[in-house]
């Protein structure tokens, strides 16, 4: 992309003793994104983070950020900014001291600074805490003051280690909203690196899926869920059936093939297939019947277990050849349960157009 | 879910386990002897300042155990007697250090009748004036602090003080002793008073001297003059004549002076302090010392001069004759010895040289 | 933890034997010697006596201690001991800096290279240093095979205050050490982030967080080097006079023990004061009002 703000090209980190962190990334993200590195530990998002921002250097290929090779770049003169885990907010120092650190050390003149301090204390709302020391606030005000830290700088990126997870849920709410909101209100590019599903999807216009130091699959929140690329990616972000199926045969974009425990039947394939592929399906797609419905795709078993979780229930269902199918069954109606009991023989259908077919 | 509380339950027999390993400690400590003397002696003595084999042969004679502590100067001996014996029952005070413990009761008179060996000693030393009648104490060595030099490094035979004291000809490269006795006293005889002075006004001049000379003094070096000046830090030293002698036998470009002025002169003796636990074995270790084979030996081991007629006699010429053992009669003249000068006199010369040495 | 209270038995069976070894070994010993700073020789029948006293006669000894003479000496062991403390600062940093960032493995080994001459006794690490800076010693033949010296290193107050760098070293790595260590480098790499050189990073972040372990390091050394009498002694030329040799030739050769305490106890007050000083100083910065 030609806007791109970040560009990672063949990036590889090695370290001695053989082990390879990031293998051969190539990444684009455009200004003002919204993007999100997602992905287990030890994929690599945490060296690739670094890599940005300068605390590490690639072994092999380039990062270029505002249209400017970082090779010879220390940390301290690249226009990007992180937020740590940790917060990192310097502990002998007042939130006003914190906010100002990265202007007093770059020789900003004192009055600017007290006006811009002002301005980022005003954004994240820490206005009356300026005074305070670190250790007399929460760690979600301490948040904010490293929030208001890096934002005073004025970056190009902003990245965010992993910024939702010491916060607890109601907490987690808010800081989205906020994190969202600033990074509309600012208009600069937030990056944030998460092993957090949850985090990525609900914040990220983009995502970056990655694993074993390689990226699996760049889309968007929505593509990612229904239509991912690879069995990893469709594990990984929410729940998932898959279902092992052997290809008879191809037609045009169709493949005719036989899905364990369910049957034999035609569908939509992107590209070329081999022998052996998945078949996922998500839970919430599944319907469950009592009586033989006239779908195309039905599979009848046994109800095995039954977890009611308020707004929903999740349902398991065996069927044949030890076929496991898991269903979200939306709790609609105030007096009617999940309508299924645990031990009673159902039905289960799905649209083909629900299925994806995965060949990894 | 209930804590468990560890409850500490004395019962009888841990109580007298306990006081078995008490006793079975207590034992280890030191015990008095309450009967008739054992055949031990505890010697407490300067380093080096015994003949090779003399206390085997005392050991051999006897029968008697002796056991030697070692101490680095009259300080260090008087510091440790001072609170109360702990156990020694020969010492070997130098003649002011030991004037001072008999004025302070530190010392038991001796039984001349066990020691029948004191007719051994010269005629110089039977008589002393710091322990008239030789009371409380035998002679044992004598000597003099004098000038230790580097023959080929001194321009003339420094035979004055002022080479020392006042003179820059050798900035940088002079050490001196570091007790009051020896500083002052060598300024005392340079400017020609007693080296035993109480004098303020004469007390001061050496003080002015001192101190304008300071600068010339690489280190004042209370025990290990001499090896500087074999390693060549200083070029002449203010030293023992002992010391001196000892440094000579390995490097011949060595020798030492006594100065024309005067100087001190000193004697250790073999006293027995209060409190000692084996005063008998102490008389009988007192007179084989002053045997004549025995004092020889002692004095060819540690080569400072003897005070025992007899033993000098058994020594070969080259030790009786030596000037660096036994100086010239018309120096010796001219030395003195160190009186015991009193607490008062003490603490004035003490921070005279403490002024001396801050300067 | 549990209460004392719940458990009497125990807890004095625990602690009489330390408590009985501290007041013994330490508070009556340090006891007598406070007696003693009050106290003079004893004047017996119109001489002063050598052994007796008379205790608790006045301040005559304190007001002594407070001559010019004295305070100056004091005070240049003051500066002397700043000195070495200051020097052993700068160079015990970056070493326990260079241990924090080396390889786990190499750790263990580096921290036993600094600590190992600390197992040695403390006169021979002295006379060791004697051989190597005396005037032929090894530092001069060496310096002699380029040309070099020989050079007057010894006998001066270079050797004393390198001697006592060199002795007290292990005091100010350690305790530096411990704090490096715990230090979060997230802190360091905040810095870095937001502009910070290397040079800023370690003067606003590295240095005030690690400052507890300054100061621990800094009253290690301070407070032996002010009474150290063995350093200078052995290394020190005609003029290095410390308040420790004072006060060990009163109670040696001067024989004036009750001066010696004064000095002593002198010594001790100003101690005190200096840590009661850094305690104020500690609860300002906290925002304590004093």
């Amino acid at each position: 992309m030609s806007d791109a703000i970040v560009s990672i090209r063949n990036v590889t980190k090695a370290f001695p003793g053989g082990v390879t962190a990031v293998d051969n990334v190539s990444l684009d993200i455009a200004q003002n994104e919204f993007f999100a590195l997602l992905g287990p530990s030890g994929c690599g998002k945490t060296t690739l983070r670094r890599m940005i921002s300068g605390l590490e250097t690639p072994t092999s290929g380039q990062i270029v950020i505002g249209g400017e090779d970082m090779a010879f770049t220390p940390p301290n003169k690249r226009p990007t900014n992180m937020v740590f885990q940790s917060y990192a907010v310097f502990p002998h120092m007042t939130v006003e001291q914190n906010v100002g650190y990265g202007l007093k050390v770059t020789g900003v003149a004192t009055d600017e600074i007290r006006r811009r301090v002002g301005e980022a204390l005003d954004m994240v709302k820490l206005t009356a805490l300026a005074a305070r020391k670190p250790d007399q606030m929460s760690g979600g005000q301490r948040q904010r003051v490293a929030l208001a830290r890096a934002l005073v700088k004025r970056p190009k990126v902003l990245l965010l280690d992993e910024p939702l997870s010491a916060l607890d849920a109601k907490l987690r709410d808010d800081m989205r909203m906020e994190l969202t909101r600033l990074q509309e209100t600012v208009g600069i590019t937030f990056i944030i690196v998460t092993h957090d599903q949850d985090e990525a999807l609900s914040m990220a216009s983009r995502i970056a899926v990655m694993d074993k130091g390689a990226v699996q699959q760049v889309a968007t929140p929505a593509e990612l869920y229904e239509h991912p690329r690879s069995r990893f990616v469709a594990d990984f972000i929410g729940k998932v059936n898959l279902i092992d199926a052997r290809v008879h045969r191809q037609i045009g974009r169709k493949i005719d093939c036989e899905l364990k425990g369910v049957g034999r039947m035609e569908l939509a394939s992107d590209g070329l297939v081999g022998g052996q592929v998945a078949v996922a399906v998500r839970p919430e797609k599944l319907k469950i019947a009592i009586a033989e419905p006239a779908s195309a795709i039905r599979v009848q078993g046994r109800v095995r277990d039954v977890a009611y979780y308020g707004d929903t229930s999740h349902v398991v269902i065996e069927a044949a050849d030890g076929l496991d199918l898991s269903v979200n069954v939306q709790n609609d109606t105030r007096l009617g349960g999940s309508g299924v009991e645990r031990g009673q023989t159902v039905w289960v259908h799905w649209a083909p157009e629900d299925s994806i077919v995965l060949t990894e | 879910m209930t804590t468990f509380r560890p409850r500490f339950r004395p019962n009888r027999r841990s109580v007298l386990q306990g006081a078995g390993a008490l006793f079975a400690g207590l034992t280890l400590l030191p015990r008095f002897s309450l009967a008739a003397e054992e055949k031990k002696l505890n010697f407490y003595n300067w380093d080096t300042y015994i003949g090779e084999n003399t206390l085997a042969e005392f050991t051999d004679a006897t029968g008697i155990e002796v056991k030697m502590d070692l101490y680095a100067d009259n300080d260090e001996l008087f510091a440790k007697l001072k609170g109360g014996n702990p156990g020694y029952d020969v010492i070997v005070p130098t003649n002011d250090y030991l004037e001072r413990m008999i004025k302070a009761d530190m010392v038991i008179p001796l039984d001349h009748s066990r020691i029948p060996n004191m007719s051994n000693i010269d005629t110089l030393f039977q008589d002393a004036q710091f322990d008239p009648g030789r009371k409380y104490s035998i002679p044992y060595m004598w000597g003099t602090v004098g000038i230790g030099f580097r023959k080929s490094a001194v321009s003339a035979t420094p035979d004055s003080w002022k080479v020392l004291l006042d003179s820059d000809e050798y900035a940088g490269a002079i050490s001196m002793l570091g007790d009051q006795q020896n500083v002052l006293g060598a300024g005392l005889k340079y400017l020609g008073y007693s080296l035993n002075s109480t004098n303020a006004d004469e007390l001061r001049k050496v003080e002015d001297l001192l101190i304008a000379q300071k600068k010339n003094i690489k280190v004042f070096a209370p025990d290990n003059g001499q090896d500087l000046l074999a390693s060549g830090e200083v070029k002449l030293c203010q030293e023992w004549n002992g010391d001196i002698k000892q440094v000579m036998a390995e490097d011949e470009d060595l020798d030492f002076i006594v100065p024309k002025e005067g100087s001190l002169v000193w004697q250790d003796t073999l006293a027995v302090p209060k409190g000692a636990p084996h005063p008998e074995n102490a008389m009988a270790f007192l007179n084989f010392i002053l045997d004549a084979k025995e004092g020889a030996g002692i004095a060819s081991t540690i080569q400072y001069a003897t005070t025992n007629k007899a033993a000098k006699e058994l020594m070969p010429a080259e030790y009786q004759n030596n000037p660096v053992i036994f100086p010239p009669a018309d120096v010796l003249i001219k030395c003195e010895p160190n009186l015991y000068l009193g607490e008062e006199a003490i603490k004035q010369r003490d921070e005279i040289l403490t002024r001396i040495r801050a300067s | 933890m549990e209460n004392w209270k719940q458990n009497p038995r125990v807890f004095w069976t625990l602690g009489i034997p330390p408590s009985v070894w501290l007041l013994a070994f330490f508070i009556i010993p340090l006891g007598f010697l406070f007696v003693m700073s009050f106290s003079d020789k004893a004047i017996v029948d119109g001489q002063v006596s050598i052994t007796g006293y008379d205790y608790l006669t006045g301040f005559t000894n304190y007001i002594r201690a407070f001559d010019p003479l004295y305070l100056g000496i004091m005070w240049k062991s003051v500066w002397i001991s700043a000195l070495a403390t200051a020097l052993c600062l700068l160079t015990a940093y970056p070493i326990a800096f260079g241990i924090c960032f080396a390889k786990d493995k190499w750790k263990p080994l580096l921290l036993l290279l600094v600590v190992l001459p600390f197992w040695i006794n403390l006169l021979i690490r002295t006379y060791a240093l004697i051989a190597v800076f005396r005037t032929q010693g090894y530092l001069n033949k060496i310096l002699g095979w380029v040309g070099l010296g020989p050079y007057e290193m010894l006998y001066n107050n270079f050797a004393v205050v390198f001697g006592l760098v060199y002795v007290y070293m292990p005091f100010m790595v350690l305790p530096l050490y411990a704090t490096i260590e715990r230090l979060d480098k997230s802190y360091l790499e905040a810095s870095l982030d937001l502009g910070g050189s290397q040079f800023q990073t370690f003067m606003r972040v590295t240095v005030p967080l690690t400052m507890p372990g300054i100061v621990s390091g800094v009253i290690l050394v301070f407070i032996p080097c002010l009474g150290s009498f063995l350093t200078p002694d052995l290394l020190g030329g005609a003029n290095a006079l410390m308040i420790g040799n004072v006060i060990e030739r009163q109670f040696k050769a001067a024989n004036d023990w009750p001066f010696g305490a004064a000095l002593s106890f002198l010594l001790m007050y100003a101690t005190f004061g200096a840590l009661a000083l850094r305690y104020l100083f500690s609860l300002r910065s906290k925002g304590v009002d004093v």
